[in-house]
Protein backbone atom coordinates (compact mmCIF):
# COMPACT_ATOMS: atom_id res chain seq x y z
CA UNK A 1 0.00 0.00 0.00
CA UNK A 2 1.41 3.39 -0.85
CA UNK A 3 1.90 6.13 1.73
CA UNK A 4 -0.48 8.58 0.08
CA UNK A 5 -3.39 6.13 0.39
CA UNK A 6 -2.39 5.24 3.94
CA UNK A 7 -2.25 8.94 4.87
CA UNK A 8 -5.64 9.67 3.28
CA UNK A 9 -7.24 6.77 5.12
CA UNK A 10 -5.68 7.69 8.48
CA UNK A 11 -6.94 11.28 8.23
CA UNK A 12 -10.39 10.21 7.02
CA UNK A 13 -10.75 7.81 9.95
CA UNK A 14 -9.36 10.34 12.44
CA UNK A 15 -12.01 12.88 11.39
CA UNK A 16 -14.71 10.19 11.51
CA UNK A 17 -13.57 9.18 15.02
CA UNK A 18 -13.77 12.77 16.20
CA UNK A 19 -17.20 13.29 14.61
CA UNK A 20 -18.42 10.07 16.13
CA UNK A 21 -17.12 10.90 19.58
CA UNK A 22 -18.36 14.47 19.79
CA UNK A 23 -21.61 14.21 17.85
CA UNK A 24 -24.46 15.91 19.67
CA UNK A 25 -22.27 16.62 22.66
CA UNK A 26 -20.39 19.88 23.01
CA UNK A 27 -19.52 18.82 26.55
CA UNK A 28 -17.60 15.86 25.06
CA UNK A 29 -14.95 17.97 23.36
CA UNK A 30 -14.82 20.46 26.23
CA UNK A 31 -14.28 17.62 28.70
CA UNK A 32 -11.51 16.03 26.62
CA UNK A 33 -9.63 19.35 26.59
CA UNK A 34 -10.45 20.24 30.20
CA UNK A 35 -9.43 16.83 31.54
CA UNK A 36 -5.64 17.29 31.10
CA UNK A 37 -5.89 20.93 32.18
CA UNK A 38 -7.64 19.94 35.43
CA UNK A 39 -5.12 17.12 36.02
CA UNK A 40 -2.32 19.63 35.52
CA UNK A 41 -3.95 22.19 37.81
CA UNK A 42 -4.52 19.66 40.60
CA UNK A 43 -0.99 18.25 40.47
CA UNK A 44 0.56 21.68 40.18
CA UNK A 45 -1.27 22.76 43.33
CA UNK A 46 -0.54 19.55 45.23
CA UNK A 47 3.19 19.45 44.50
CA UNK A 48 3.97 23.14 44.79
CA UNK A 49 1.67 24.17 47.64
CA UNK A 50 1.03 21.02 49.68
CA UNK A 51 4.27 19.07 49.22
CA UNK A 52 6.16 22.36 48.69
CA UNK A 53 8.65 20.96 46.15
CA UNK A 54 11.31 23.58 45.67
CA UNK A 55 11.93 23.37 41.94
CA UNK A 56 12.56 26.45 39.78
CA UNK A 57 9.80 27.13 37.20
CA UNK A 58 7.90 24.20 38.69
CA UNK A 59 4.56 24.89 36.98
CA UNK A 60 6.22 25.00 33.58
CA UNK A 61 8.37 21.98 34.41
CA UNK A 62 5.30 19.99 35.41
CA UNK A 63 3.38 21.07 32.31
CA UNK A 64 6.22 19.99 30.00
CA UNK A 65 6.34 16.56 31.64
CA UNK A 66 2.73 15.88 32.54
CA UNK A 67 0.96 16.76 29.27
CA UNK A 68 3.21 14.53 27.10
CA UNK A 69 2.81 11.81 29.74
CA UNK A 70 -0.99 12.07 29.63
CA UNK A 71 -0.86 11.90 25.84
CA UNK A 72 1.32 8.77 25.99
CA UNK A 73 -0.64 6.97 28.70
CA UNK A 74 -4.12 7.75 27.41
CA UNK A 75 -3.20 6.88 23.84
CA UNK A 76 -1.78 3.52 24.96
CA UNK A 77 -4.83 2.70 27.07
CA UNK A 78 -7.29 3.75 24.35
CA UNK A 79 -5.56 2.00 21.48
CA UNK A 80 -4.55 -1.22 23.27
CA UNK A 81 -7.88 -2.86 22.44
CA UNK A 82 -8.41 -1.10 19.09
CA UNK A 83 -7.36 -4.00 16.87
CA UNK A 84 -9.35 -6.57 18.84
CA UNK A 85 -12.43 -4.34 18.80
CA UNK A 86 -12.03 -3.69 15.07
CA UNK A 87 -11.41 -7.35 14.21
CA UNK A 88 -14.60 -7.86 12.21
CA UNK A 89 -13.99 -4.69 10.21
CA UNK A 90 -10.37 -5.53 9.46
CA UNK A 91 -11.31 -8.99 8.25
CA UNK A 92 -14.10 -7.65 6.05
CA UNK A 93 -12.25 -5.15 3.90
CA UNK A 94 -8.61 -4.74 2.93
CA UNK A 95 -7.98 -2.08 5.59
CA UNK A 96 -4.47 -1.92 6.99
CA UNK A 97 -4.72 -2.39 10.78
CA UNK A 98 -2.19 0.41 11.25
CA UNK A 99 -4.80 2.88 9.97
CA UNK A 100 -7.12 2.06 12.88
CA UNK A 101 -4.43 2.53 15.55
CA UNK A 102 -2.79 5.61 14.01
CA UNK A 103 -6.13 7.39 13.66
CA UNK A 104 -6.89 6.81 17.34
CA UNK A 105 -3.52 8.30 18.34
CA UNK A 106 -4.00 11.31 16.05
CA UNK A 107 -7.45 11.90 17.50
CA UNK A 108 -5.84 12.01 20.96
CA UNK A 109 -2.98 14.13 19.71
CA UNK A 110 -5.29 16.93 18.55
CA UNK A 111 -6.99 17.06 21.95
CA UNK A 112 -3.74 17.12 23.88
CA UNK A 113 -2.07 19.60 21.53
CA UNK A 114 -4.99 21.96 22.09
CA UNK A 115 -4.90 21.57 25.90
CA UNK A 116 -1.09 21.85 25.90
CA UNK A 117 -1.06 25.05 23.86
CA UNK A 118 -3.84 26.59 25.93
CA UNK A 119 -1.64 26.41 29.02
CA UNK A 120 1.77 26.69 27.40
CA UNK A 121 1.28 29.94 25.43
CA UNK A 122 0.37 32.14 28.43
CA UNK A 123 2.93 30.33 30.64
CA UNK A 124 5.67 30.95 28.07
CA UNK A 125 4.95 34.68 27.94
CA UNK A 126 5.05 35.03 31.71
CA UNK A 127 8.21 32.95 32.20
CA UNK A 128 11.82 34.12 32.06
CA UNK A 129 12.73 31.42 29.50
CA UNK A 130 13.64 32.81 26.04
CA UNK A 131 10.67 32.31 23.70
CA UNK A 132 12.89 30.78 21.01
CA UNK A 133 13.35 27.77 23.27
CA UNK A 134 9.64 27.02 23.16
CA UNK A 135 9.79 26.78 19.36
CA UNK A 136 12.32 24.01 19.82
CA UNK A 137 9.45 21.88 21.21
CA UNK A 138 8.44 21.12 17.62
CA UNK A 139 11.35 18.68 17.32
CA UNK A 140 10.62 16.52 20.42
CA UNK A 141 6.90 16.72 19.57
CA UNK A 142 7.69 14.98 16.31
CA UNK A 143 9.57 12.20 18.05
CA UNK A 144 6.82 12.00 20.70
CA UNK A 145 4.12 11.37 18.07
CA UNK A 146 6.23 8.78 16.22
CA UNK A 147 7.05 7.03 19.51
CA UNK A 148 3.45 7.00 20.71
CA UNK A 149 2.09 5.69 17.39
CA UNK A 150 4.77 2.97 17.42
CA UNK A 151 4.14 2.01 21.04
CA UNK A 152 0.39 1.92 20.51
CA UNK A 153 0.83 -0.17 17.37
CA UNK A 154 3.09 -2.61 19.21
CA UNK A 155 0.79 -2.92 22.23
CA UNK A 156 -2.40 -3.27 20.18
CA UNK A 157 -0.75 -6.06 18.15
CA UNK A 158 0.37 -7.75 21.37
CA UNK A 159 -3.15 -7.47 22.75
CA UNK A 160 -4.46 -9.58 19.87
CA UNK A 161 -2.34 -12.50 21.06
CA UNK A 162 -2.44 -11.86 24.79
CA UNK A 163 -5.80 -10.45 25.73
CA UNK A 164 -4.71 -9.12 29.13
CA UNK A 165 -2.13 -6.76 27.59
CA UNK A 166 -4.42 -3.77 28.16
CA UNK A 167 -4.75 -4.65 31.87
CA UNK A 168 -1.01 -5.22 32.22
CA UNK A 169 -0.34 -1.87 30.53
CA UNK A 170 -2.65 -0.10 32.99
CA UNK A 171 -0.52 -1.50 35.80
CA UNK A 172 2.77 -0.64 34.08
CA UNK A 173 1.62 2.92 33.37
CA UNK A 174 0.47 3.45 36.96
CA UNK A 175 3.87 2.34 38.25
CA UNK A 176 5.76 4.24 35.55
CA UNK A 177 4.10 7.52 36.46
CA UNK A 178 5.97 7.48 39.76
CA UNK A 179 9.20 6.04 38.36
CA UNK A 180 9.42 8.59 35.54
CA UNK A 181 10.72 12.06 36.41
CA UNK A 182 7.52 13.92 35.54
CA UNK A 183 6.78 15.91 38.68
CA UNK A 184 10.35 15.76 40.00
CA UNK A 185 13.63 16.42 38.17
CA UNK A 186 16.22 13.70 37.51
CA UNK A 187 18.69 15.34 39.90
CA UNK A 188 16.33 14.60 42.82
CA UNK A 189 16.98 10.88 42.28
CA UNK A 190 19.72 9.36 44.41
CA UNK A 191 22.95 8.92 42.37
CA UNK A 192 22.89 5.16 43.00
CA UNK A 193 19.56 4.79 41.18
CA UNK A 194 19.86 7.50 38.56
CA UNK A 195 21.08 5.05 35.92
CA UNK A 196 17.63 3.43 35.96
CA UNK A 197 15.98 6.39 34.22
CA UNK A 198 18.40 5.97 31.32
CA UNK A 199 16.44 2.80 30.49
CA UNK A 200 13.03 4.34 31.11
CA UNK A 201 11.60 4.77 27.64
CA UNK A 202 8.97 7.25 28.81
CA UNK A 203 11.64 9.46 30.34
CA UNK A 204 13.70 9.35 27.15
CA UNK A 205 10.69 10.57 25.15
CA UNK A 206 9.57 13.23 27.63
CA UNK A 207 12.90 14.65 28.86
CA UNK A 208 13.60 16.97 25.86
CA UNK A 209 10.33 18.77 26.64
CA UNK A 210 11.48 19.42 30.21
CA UNK A 211 15.01 20.23 29.08
CA UNK A 212 13.97 23.43 27.30
CA UNK A 213 14.19 24.78 30.84
CA UNK A 214 17.79 23.55 31.21
CA UNK A 215 20.48 26.19 31.33
CA UNK A 216 22.80 24.34 28.95
CA UNK A 217 21.89 23.91 25.27
CA UNK A 218 23.90 20.70 25.12
CA UNK A 219 21.55 18.96 27.56
CA UNK A 220 18.59 19.92 25.39
CA UNK A 221 20.28 18.83 22.17
CA UNK A 222 21.44 15.52 23.61
CA UNK A 223 18.04 14.61 25.02
CA UNK A 224 16.35 15.59 21.75
CA UNK A 225 18.75 13.44 19.75
CA UNK A 226 18.12 10.50 22.11
CA UNK A 227 14.34 10.91 21.80
CA UNK A 228 14.65 10.87 18.00
CA UNK A 229 16.73 7.70 18.14
CA UNK A 230 14.19 6.12 20.52
CA UNK A 231 11.32 7.01 18.18
CA UNK A 232 13.11 5.46 15.20
CA UNK A 233 13.91 2.37 17.28
CA UNK A 234 10.31 1.99 18.42
CA UNK A 235 9.01 2.47 14.87
CA UNK A 236 11.41 -0.18 13.56
CA UNK A 237 10.56 -2.61 16.38
CA UNK A 238 6.81 -2.25 15.93
CA UNK A 239 7.14 -2.65 12.16
CA UNK A 240 9.24 -5.80 12.53
CA UNK A 241 6.85 -7.35 15.08
CA UNK A 242 3.96 -6.63 12.71
CA UNK A 243 5.83 -8.21 9.80
CA UNK A 244 6.73 -11.20 11.95
CA UNK A 245 3.22 -11.93 13.21
CA UNK A 246 1.08 -10.40 10.45
CA UNK A 247 -0.65 -13.61 9.34
CA UNK A 248 -1.21 -14.85 12.87
CA UNK A 249 -2.68 -11.46 13.79
CA UNK A 250 -5.49 -11.79 11.26
CA UNK A 251 -6.05 -15.38 12.29
CA UNK A 252 -6.42 -14.46 15.97
CA UNK A 253 -8.40 -11.26 15.52
CA UNK B 1 2.70 -19.55 -24.00
CA UNK B 2 1.88 -16.91 -26.61
CA UNK B 3 2.09 -13.17 -25.94
CA UNK B 4 -1.65 -12.49 -25.81
CA UNK B 5 -2.12 -15.27 -23.27
CA UNK B 6 0.67 -13.74 -21.17
CA UNK B 7 -0.88 -10.26 -21.27
CA UNK B 8 -4.24 -11.73 -20.20
CA UNK B 9 -2.69 -13.26 -17.12
CA UNK B 10 -3.94 -11.39 -14.03
CA UNK B 11 -2.99 -13.72 -11.19
CA UNK B 12 -0.14 -16.20 -11.11
CA UNK B 13 0.24 -18.31 -8.00
CA UNK B 14 3.25 -20.60 -7.89
CA UNK B 15 3.84 -23.25 -5.23
CA UNK B 16 2.07 -21.20 -2.57
CA UNK B 17 2.42 -22.41 0.99
CA UNK B 18 0.85 -20.76 4.00
CA UNK B 19 1.39 -21.85 7.56
CA UNK B 20 0.88 -20.28 10.95
CA UNK B 21 3.16 -20.45 13.92
CA UNK B 22 1.23 -22.10 16.71
CA UNK B 23 2.96 -22.54 20.09
CA UNK B 24 3.04 -18.86 21.10
CA UNK B 25 -0.71 -18.99 21.53
CA UNK B 26 -0.81 -21.80 24.06
CA UNK B 27 -0.94 -18.93 26.53
CA UNK B 28 -3.72 -16.47 25.90
CA UNK B 29 -2.64 -13.97 28.53
CA UNK B 30 0.68 -12.39 29.46
CA UNK B 31 0.19 -13.68 32.99
CA UNK B 32 -0.13 -17.28 31.74
CA UNK B 33 2.90 -16.77 29.52
CA UNK B 34 4.90 -15.51 32.48
CA UNK B 35 3.85 -18.49 34.62
CA UNK B 36 4.72 -20.89 31.74
CA UNK B 37 8.18 -19.38 31.46
CA UNK B 38 8.76 -19.61 35.20
CA UNK B 39 7.65 -23.27 35.24
CA UNK B 40 9.60 -24.17 32.10
CA UNK B 41 12.24 -21.52 31.29
CA UNK B 42 13.46 -23.17 28.09
CA UNK B 43 10.01 -23.61 26.58
CA UNK B 44 10.63 -20.69 24.19
CA UNK B 45 13.49 -22.62 22.60
CA UNK B 46 11.41 -25.69 21.81
CA UNK B 47 10.76 -26.51 18.17
CA UNK B 48 7.85 -24.50 16.87
CA UNK B 49 4.77 -26.25 15.64
CA UNK B 50 3.20 -25.04 12.42
CA UNK B 51 -0.36 -25.16 11.17
CA UNK B 52 -0.32 -25.74 7.40
CA UNK B 53 -3.26 -24.04 5.77
CA UNK B 54 -2.25 -23.94 2.09
CA UNK B 55 0.10 -26.51 0.56
CA UNK B 56 1.68 -25.95 -2.82
CA UNK B 57 -1.09 -24.06 -4.63
CA UNK B 58 -0.48 -23.36 -8.34
CA UNK B 59 -2.93 -21.21 -10.27
CA UNK B 60 -3.08 -19.06 -13.38
CA UNK B 61 -6.08 -16.77 -13.60
CA UNK B 62 -6.71 -14.85 -16.82
CA UNK B 63 -8.96 -12.07 -17.96
CA UNK B 64 -12.51 -13.38 -18.30
CA UNK B 65 -12.08 -16.12 -15.71
CA UNK B 66 -14.85 -16.20 -13.10
CA UNK B 67 -13.62 -18.78 -10.71
CA UNK B 68 -15.59 -20.30 -7.87
CA UNK B 69 -13.59 -21.49 -4.91
CA UNK B 70 -15.29 -24.46 -3.32
CA UNK B 71 -14.30 -26.35 -0.22
CA UNK B 72 -15.64 -27.39 3.13
CA UNK B 73 -15.03 -25.31 6.24
CA UNK B 74 -11.31 -25.15 6.99
CA UNK B 75 -10.25 -26.04 3.44
CA UNK B 76 -8.31 -22.76 3.05
CA UNK B 77 -10.66 -20.78 0.76
CA UNK B 78 -10.52 -17.49 2.65
CA UNK B 79 -6.79 -17.92 3.32
CA UNK B 80 -6.12 -18.30 -0.40
CA UNK B 81 -8.15 -15.15 -1.12
CA UNK B 82 -6.29 -13.26 1.61
CA UNK B 83 -2.92 -14.36 0.21
CA UNK B 84 -3.86 -13.18 -3.28
CA UNK B 85 -5.22 -9.88 -1.95
CA UNK B 86 -2.01 -9.26 0.03
CA UNK B 87 -3.54 -9.44 3.52
CA UNK B 88 -1.55 -12.57 4.34
CA UNK B 89 2.06 -12.93 3.31
CA UNK B 90 2.82 -16.42 2.04
CA UNK B 91 5.22 -18.68 3.92
CA UNK B 92 6.81 -19.68 0.61
CA UNK B 93 6.04 -19.51 -3.10
CA UNK B 94 5.01 -16.59 -5.31
CA UNK B 95 1.84 -14.62 -5.86
CA UNK B 96 1.92 -12.21 -8.81
CA UNK B 97 -1.03 -9.89 -9.31
CA UNK B 98 -1.44 -7.57 -12.30
CA UNK B 99 -3.94 -4.68 -12.19
CA UNK B 100 -6.30 -3.33 -9.55
CA UNK B 101 -7.59 -5.80 -7.01
CA UNK B 102 -10.62 -5.40 -4.78
CA UNK B 103 -11.33 -7.95 -2.07
CA UNK B 104 -14.50 -8.04 0.02
CA UNK B 105 -14.92 -10.55 2.81
CA UNK B 106 -18.09 -9.35 4.54
CA UNK B 107 -20.76 -6.87 3.61
CA UNK B 108 -22.49 -6.03 6.84
CA UNK B 109 -19.74 -3.97 8.43
CA UNK B 110 -19.71 -0.22 8.86
CA UNK B 111 -16.69 1.59 10.20
CA UNK B 112 -18.27 3.95 12.72
CA UNK B 113 -21.60 2.72 14.12
CA UNK B 114 -22.27 6.13 15.69
CA UNK B 115 -22.17 7.89 12.32
CA UNK B 116 -25.03 7.79 9.83
CA UNK B 117 -25.25 5.26 7.02
CA UNK B 118 -24.38 8.00 4.53
CA UNK B 119 -21.30 9.05 6.50
CA UNK B 120 -20.21 5.42 6.69
CA UNK B 121 -20.71 5.18 2.95
CA UNK B 122 -18.38 8.17 2.45
CA UNK B 123 -15.79 6.69 4.76
CA UNK B 124 -15.99 3.18 3.33
CA UNK B 125 -15.58 4.52 -0.22
CA UNK B 126 -12.13 5.77 0.79
CA UNK B 127 -11.16 2.29 1.93
CA UNK B 128 -12.77 0.26 -0.83
CA UNK B 129 -11.84 2.61 -3.68
CA UNK B 130 -8.56 4.21 -2.54
CA UNK B 131 -7.33 4.73 -6.10
CA UNK B 132 -10.51 6.44 -7.30
CA UNK B 133 -10.11 9.69 -5.40
CA UNK B 134 -11.72 11.82 -8.12
CA UNK B 135 -14.75 9.54 -8.40
CA UNK B 136 -15.77 9.21 -4.77
CA UNK B 137 -18.66 11.67 -5.11
CA UNK B 138 -20.22 9.70 -8.00
CA UNK B 139 -19.61 6.35 -6.29
CA UNK B 140 -21.32 7.53 -3.09
CA UNK B 141 -24.27 9.04 -4.98
CA UNK B 142 -24.78 5.92 -7.04
CA UNK B 143 -24.49 3.59 -4.02
CA UNK B 144 -26.85 5.69 -1.91
CA UNK B 145 -29.49 5.63 -4.66
CA UNK B 146 -29.10 1.93 -5.38
CA UNK B 147 -29.38 0.97 -1.71
CA UNK B 148 -32.94 2.30 -1.67
CA UNK B 149 -32.51 3.26 1.99
CA UNK B 150 -33.89 6.78 1.46
CA UNK B 151 -34.25 8.68 4.72
CA UNK B 152 -32.68 5.81 6.66
CA UNK B 153 -29.34 6.85 5.16
CA UNK B 154 -29.26 9.74 7.61
CA UNK B 155 -29.85 7.58 10.66
CA UNK B 156 -26.98 6.14 12.74
CA UNK B 157 -25.53 2.95 11.27
CA UNK B 158 -25.87 1.24 14.67
CA UNK B 159 -29.68 1.41 14.34
CA UNK B 160 -29.68 -0.56 11.06
CA UNK B 161 -30.90 -4.14 10.81
CA UNK B 162 -28.50 -6.69 9.28
CA UNK B 163 -30.44 -6.51 6.03
CA UNK B 164 -30.07 -2.71 5.86
CA UNK B 165 -26.36 -2.94 6.61
CA UNK B 166 -25.93 -5.48 3.82
CA UNK B 167 -27.88 -3.23 1.42
CA UNK B 168 -25.62 -0.29 2.11
CA UNK B 169 -22.35 -2.21 1.90
CA UNK B 170 -23.33 -4.32 -1.11
CA UNK B 171 -24.45 -1.20 -3.00
CA UNK B 172 -21.04 0.33 -2.40
CA UNK B 173 -18.87 -2.68 -3.18
CA UNK B 174 -20.70 -3.25 -6.47
CA UNK B 175 -20.34 0.34 -7.65
CA UNK B 176 -17.23 -0.07 -9.79
CA UNK B 177 -15.59 -3.00 -11.58
CA UNK B 178 -11.94 -3.95 -10.98
CA UNK B 179 -9.30 -5.91 -12.86
CA UNK B 180 -9.54 -8.58 -10.16
CA UNK B 181 -12.49 -8.96 -7.86
CA UNK B 182 -12.45 -11.25 -4.83
CA UNK B 183 -15.87 -11.86 -3.29
CA UNK B 184 -16.02 -14.09 -0.23
CA UNK B 185 -19.60 -15.09 0.64
CA UNK B 186 -20.79 -11.56 -0.06
CA UNK B 187 -24.45 -12.29 -0.80
CA UNK B 188 -25.09 -13.51 2.72
CA UNK B 189 -27.15 -11.14 4.82
CA UNK B 190 -29.11 -9.34 2.09
CA UNK B 191 -32.88 -9.66 2.39
CA UNK B 192 -34.75 -11.54 -0.34
CA UNK B 193 -36.28 -8.50 -2.06
CA UNK B 194 -32.90 -6.79 -2.33
CA UNK B 195 -31.05 -9.96 -3.27
CA UNK B 196 -32.66 -10.10 -6.72
CA UNK B 197 -31.58 -6.53 -7.46
CA UNK B 198 -28.08 -6.93 -6.07
CA UNK B 199 -27.46 -10.19 -7.91
CA UNK B 200 -28.30 -8.34 -11.17
CA UNK B 201 -25.91 -5.52 -10.29
CA UNK B 202 -23.25 -7.96 -9.13
CA UNK B 203 -23.54 -9.96 -12.36
CA UNK B 204 -23.07 -6.74 -14.34
CA UNK B 205 -20.06 -5.84 -12.20
CA UNK B 206 -18.55 -9.28 -12.68
CA UNK B 207 -19.01 -9.04 -16.45
CA UNK B 208 -17.19 -5.69 -16.48
CA UNK B 209 -14.38 -6.89 -14.21
CA UNK B 210 -11.29 -8.64 -15.52
CA UNK B 211 -11.34 -11.74 -13.34
CA UNK B 212 -13.38 -12.84 -10.37
CA UNK B 213 -12.65 -15.17 -7.49
CA UNK B 214 -15.95 -16.10 -5.92
CA UNK B 215 -16.26 -17.98 -2.63
CA UNK B 216 -19.68 -19.40 -1.89
CA UNK B 217 -21.35 -22.48 -0.49
CA UNK B 218 -24.32 -22.00 -2.83
CA UNK B 219 -24.15 -24.11 -6.02
CA UNK B 220 -26.92 -21.98 -7.59
CA UNK B 221 -24.97 -18.75 -7.12
CA UNK B 222 -21.84 -20.40 -8.46
CA UNK B 223 -23.62 -21.66 -11.59
CA UNK B 224 -25.01 -18.17 -12.14
CA UNK B 225 -21.71 -16.32 -11.72
CA UNK B 226 -18.78 -18.61 -12.57
CA UNK B 227 -17.30 -20.26 -15.65
CA UNK B 228 -14.63 -22.30 -13.83
CA UNK B 229 -14.18 -23.67 -10.33
CA UNK B 230 -11.49 -24.75 -7.93
CA UNK B 231 -12.07 -27.37 -5.26
CA UNK B 232 -9.85 -26.93 -2.24
CA UNK B 233 -9.39 -29.84 0.10
CA UNK B 234 -7.11 -29.59 3.15
CA UNK B 235 -5.17 -26.71 1.62
CA UNK B 236 -4.58 -28.40 -1.73
CA UNK B 237 -6.27 -27.77 -5.09
CA UNK B 238 -7.93 -31.11 -5.71
CA UNK B 239 -9.73 -29.98 -8.88
CA UNK B 240 -9.64 -27.00 -11.28
CA UNK B 241 -11.96 -26.82 -14.25
CA UNK B 242 -15.62 -27.32 -15.14
CA UNK B 243 -18.14 -25.84 -12.68
CA UNK B 244 -20.58 -28.78 -12.66
CA UNK B 245 -17.81 -31.30 -12.12
CA UNK B 246 -16.38 -29.17 -9.31
CA UNK B 247 -19.77 -28.98 -7.60
CA UNK B 248 -20.18 -32.75 -7.76
CA UNK B 249 -16.67 -33.26 -6.30
CA UNK B 250 -17.38 -30.68 -3.60
CA UNK B 251 -20.51 -32.57 -2.57
CA UNK B 252 -18.53 -35.75 -2.02
CA UNK B 253 -15.98 -34.11 0.31
CA UNK B 254 -16.10 -34.98 4.00
CA UNK B 255 -17.86 -32.40 6.19
CA UNK B 256 -14.72 -30.75 7.58
CA UNK B 257 -11.57 -30.00 5.63
CA UNK B 258 -8.27 -29.35 7.25
CA UNK B 259 -8.98 -29.07 10.98
CA UNK B 260 -5.90 -26.88 11.27
CA UNK B 261 -6.89 -24.53 8.50
CA UNK B 262 -9.14 -21.52 8.19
Amino acid sequence: MNWQILKDQIFALTIANMKSRYRNTISGIIWVILNPIIMYGAQSYAFSHILKLNIPNFNLFLLLGLLPWLFISQSILMSATMLVNSGALLKSYSIHPFVVVASQVLDNMFNFALAFLLILIPSAFFSDIPLIRFFWLIVPSFSLVISVISLCWLISVLNVFFRDTAFVMTFILNVSFFLTPIFYPVNMINDDYRWIVKFNIFHLIISPFQNILASQDQVLLESTAISLVVSVGLAATSFLVWKWRRNELFRYL
Amino acid sequence: MNSSATSDLLIKVKDLHLSFDAPLYKSWTLRDLFVDWVKKPLSALEDSQELHVLRGINLKIRKGDRIAILGKNGAGKTSLCRCISGIYSQSSGDVEVTGTLRAIFDTSMGIQPELTGFENLKLLSKFIYPLERGRHHDIIKDSAEFSGLGEYLHMPFKTYSNGMKARLCLSLVTALPADILILDEVFDGADISFRTRIVGRMTELIEKSGAVLFVSHSPDQIRQVCNKAIVLDQGVVSFFGDVEKAISIYKTLPEFGNPEGL
